[in-house]
């Protein structure tokens, strides 16, 4: 039943046996509009308030959304690679949630989200204030990632107690003051000076990102600092995303300045100075007899992207029964994003289970996904039963600064939800990938990096960033 | 005079029959068409000089290029790989919605 038919019949006076066989609906009908509070103002949780007030209003269903967000602003990891480089600032990168007050109605609260009572439908901040007046009707997690550090050991023998060990190896995967960390330390970067870029297992926020930074900084190093080299150290046994065009500017055009060290699981790190830090990894030395051995690398930077899980307000929120078995990730519904645990709870973008990437593109599908199945389920229809989502992402391989002028590459790769049963797991396949060469696995471009690439990454950005913010 | 309204009549009637037989259904349009929105901007209206604009275009010429796209071998096209990517995911009645939502105002 159409929910404007549904407030129609209520107020027709034919309420007593509608509310009885829809009794769980009937509260929030009558209470108003569907309330919905979405927890995270990234990439997915700007994308879904936008698009569930954009829609909705299209559609004439009314819907109040709330976003609670603890920055004022967001800071675009897309791009922000370039800002190491000095080709971007992090103010060029910087999104306020203005346009989505103004254009769609949604209700901005900044606040860190401390505590979620599912039951009640309550959510409170660090200080145990609540921050939803009136109990949300659907509740959208969008946390992102977070960092774990609880496998590597960092010892810090340097004089430099004061500042964080986290900021003396920056992972800059959150752009922030991380990002201006990393780009500072390779500035003062001695030339001849090696940078470590360590890699975690997959799966990890944005998988063509680390390579794609060991490109721009080789080469900024041709320019500016034309004796260093990048050493990458990859938990993963291969190239985790374009490995065509990546695995040819490694061998060929960088080859000079990029050693790619697959199999290479960190351990720890030593920080010895600001100019001299160790790093240990177990590495596959003889992959016929499955040898791994430890090994010591001596860098300047080191880049530390430590193993990544879900932001801890989801996996506080879910529990076992919510996430997958190693308690890392959110398990949901691919075709309405509903937790397993929670169907009143949707969880969207990097912090789900997922043959999908974790990535801002897909993240804003996610989130249309999501949106048009809550304004479906909320009025008594069926989710669109074969949603498809796109993931595609411009990665530059050379700069502005180096010899080669701006070039970059792209990988593109569209799922579809698959309702029929995997025998391994006993469950639908969910989405899959459904076209490209090979179909199954993304696609990146047979032709290599240009600078026609280069243009459109810069207008996809900007129309992705208008799709998600304004 | 007689003829000229036979003539609407038949034109009505074809028109009926068309919108009978195609039906695109613009619910499903629209989420599917909120794929393309990504690179092509919210209403294919980029702002900042963005990836071409679909704005304004007609449902047939949608149609028209999406189905051409889908048919087009894999590597045959470098400026539009990521495109034929894009278009051979669809089935061709969900061009079909595509074409049709976004043509609509």
């Amino acid at each position: 039943m159409d929910r404007r038919n549904f407030v129609k019949l209520l107020t027709a006076g034919g309420a007593g046996q509608i509310v009885a066989a829809t009794a769980a609906t009937s509260a929030q009908a009558a209470a108003g509009p569907i309330n919905v509070v979405v927890v995270g103002g990234g990439m997915a949780g700007a994308s879904i308030a936008k698009f569930l007030c954009y829609w909705g209003k299209k559609l004439s269903i009314p819907v109040q959304v709330t976003l609670i967000e603890q920055n004022a602003a967001y800071v675009s990891c897309i791009m922000s690679n370039m800002v190491l480089t000095g080709e971007r600032t992090l103010n060029s990168l910087t999104y306020t949630y203005d346009k989505l007050k103004a254009n769609y109605g949604v209700k901005v609260v900044k606040a860190q989200v401390g505590r979620i009572d599912p039951v009640a439908r309550k959510v409170y901040d660090a200080a145990n204030n609540l921050l939803n007046a009136t109990p949300y009707t659907r509740l959208i997690l969008a946390p992102g990632i977070q960092f774990d550090y609880s496998t590597i050991s960092i010892v810090n023998k340097s004089a430099d107690k004061t500042t964080p060990l986290d900021m003396q190896v920056p992972h800059a995967w959150k752009a922030g003051p991380q990002t201006t960390q990393l780009q500072n330390q390779l500035k003062n970067l001695v030339n001849g000076a090696r940078v470590i870029i360590a890699i975690p297992p997959a799966p990890y926020r944005c998988p063509p990102g680390p390579y794609e930074r060991a490109c721009v900084i080789a080469d900024w190093m041709k320019a500016k600092k034309p004796n260093s080299k990048v050493i990458i150290l990859d938990a993963n046994p291969k190239i985790m995303a374009e490995p065509i065009n990546f695995g040819n500017a490694f061998n060929g055009l960088h080859k000079n300045y990029i050693e790619y060290h697959p199999n290479a699981k960190l351990k720890s790190v030593t920080i010895n100075s600001a100019r001299n830090k160790q790093v240990v990894v177990s590495e596959l030395i003889d992959p016929v007899k499955n040898v791994w051995a430890d090994r010591t690398y001596t860098a300047e930077v080191v880049n530390l992207l430590p193993p990544m899980k879900a932001g801890q307000i989801a996996l506080d929120t879910l529990g076992p029964a919510g996430l997958s078995a190693d308690g890392r990730w959110a398990l949901i519904n691919e075709l309405t994003y509903q937790s397993k645990a929670w169907p009143n709870i949707h969880v969207i973008g990097d912090s789900i289970a997922s043959k999908q990437p974790k990535a801002g593109h897909i993240g804003n599908q996610e989130a249309k996904v999501c949106a048009d199945a809550i304004l479906r389920l909320e009025t008594g229809l069926q989710p669109y039963p074969t949603p498809v989502t796109n993931s595609a992402c411009f990665t530059p391989i050379t700069t502005a600064i180096g010899p080669n002028g701006p070039t970059a590459t792209w990988l593109t790769a569209l799922f579809r939800y698959d309702p029929t049963i995997d025998p391994l797991t006993n469950a639908p396949k969910g989405m899959v990938i459904i076209s490209g060469n090979p179909v199954g696995t993304p696609s990146e471009p047979l032709t290599g990096p240009s600078g026609d690439n280069y243009e459109s990454m810069n207008k996809w950005f900007a129309a992705l960033m208008q799709d998600t913010f304004s | 005079m007689a003829r000229k309204h036979i003539l609407i009549a038949t034109a009505l009637a074809a028109c009926v029959a068309t919108a009978a037989a195609a039906a695109p259904d613009v619910r499903a349009g629209r989420l599917l068409a909120s794929n393309c929105t990504q690179c092509h901007a919210t209403n294919g209206q980029p702002r900042n000089g963005g990836i071409e604009s679909l704005a304004g275009k007609s449902y047939s010429s949608l149609k028209k290029d999406m189905l051409e796209l889908a048919k087009k071998p894999l590597g045959s096209d470098a400026e539009e790989e990521i495109m034929i990517i894009h278009a051979q995911a669809y089935t061709a009645a969900e061009i079909d919605a595509i074409a049709y939502f976004l043509s609509l105002p």
